[in-house]
């Protein structure tokens, strides 16, 4: 027990050295600018994109045949 | 948490790009940070899956992941180490014992969290933290006193 003090005296004597400069700007910067791009495709407009690029090899596809309204007949 | 990375990835800048992500991620869950019971343990478990994601990101890329080759000159850069003997055996043992051991010793000793908070930040139990920084600080006393 008591050697096991000793290491940890041993590496408490280890200072931290001080962070780069400008670290914590540029943190904020760069969250800041992921929560803007992050905006501009949320969950929802990326489904729409997604079932977009399904469907897009096949665009004679009658997908109207469907829907509600095309059943009138 | 600047500090933690930069020794867990053995960069600087790779700890730059990921303390941005873990930052991003805290924002973009703060509506949780009230739900949860300790936000330091919170904010080092995301830490340090972003820098398990990234070293497997890494190895994926580069087909090589180095951190705990880079381990000793990254303790220097992030610490100041006491020029003595001991200090210095300290330093070189620390950079020579099993990662998971290294790692529950740096958040214990040099981030100051208790047994407790590293435990949720590893999803381990605190018997097997315990015992990683038991194993750990006996493992350096060897390797310090030139046993194995």
């Amino acid at each position: 027990m008591k050697h096991e003090r000793d290491v940890e005296e041993l590496l408490q004597r280890f200072s931290p050295r001080p962070s780069p400069p400008g670290l914590k700007e540029r943190t904020i910067q760069a969250a800041e600018q992921k929560i803007r791009e992050r905006r501009l495709l949320t969950p929802g407009w990326r489904w729409i994109f997604a079932t977009g690029l399904v469907f897009l090899p096949f665009p004679h596809w009658p997908i109207g045949e469907f829907l509600p309204s095309s059943r009138i007949d | 948490m600047y500090r933690y990375l930069t020794v867990k990835l053995g960069s600087p800048d790779d700890a730059e790009d990921v303390l941005q992500e873990v930052f991003f991620r805290l924002v973009k869950y703060s509506y949780r940070l009230r739900l949860v019971h300790d936000v330091r343990a919170f904010a080092f478990r995301i830490a340090r899956n972003e820098a398990s994601r990234f070293l497997q990101r890494k190895i994926h890329g580069e087909q090589a992941a180095q951190p705990a080759a880079g381990f000793a000159e990254s303790l220097r850069r992030t610490y100041s180490v006491p020029d003595g003997l001991s200090e210095q055996a300290a330093a070189a043992a620390l950079a020579r014992i099993p990662d998971e051991q290294r790692e529950v010793i740096i958040l214990r000793i040099f981030e100051g969290l208790s047994f407790t908070e590293i435990a949720a930040v590893g999803g381990q139990s605190i018997n097997t933290v315990a015992s990683r920084y038991r194993y750990g600080i006996e493992k350096m006393r060897a390797l310090m006193e030139g046993r194995k």
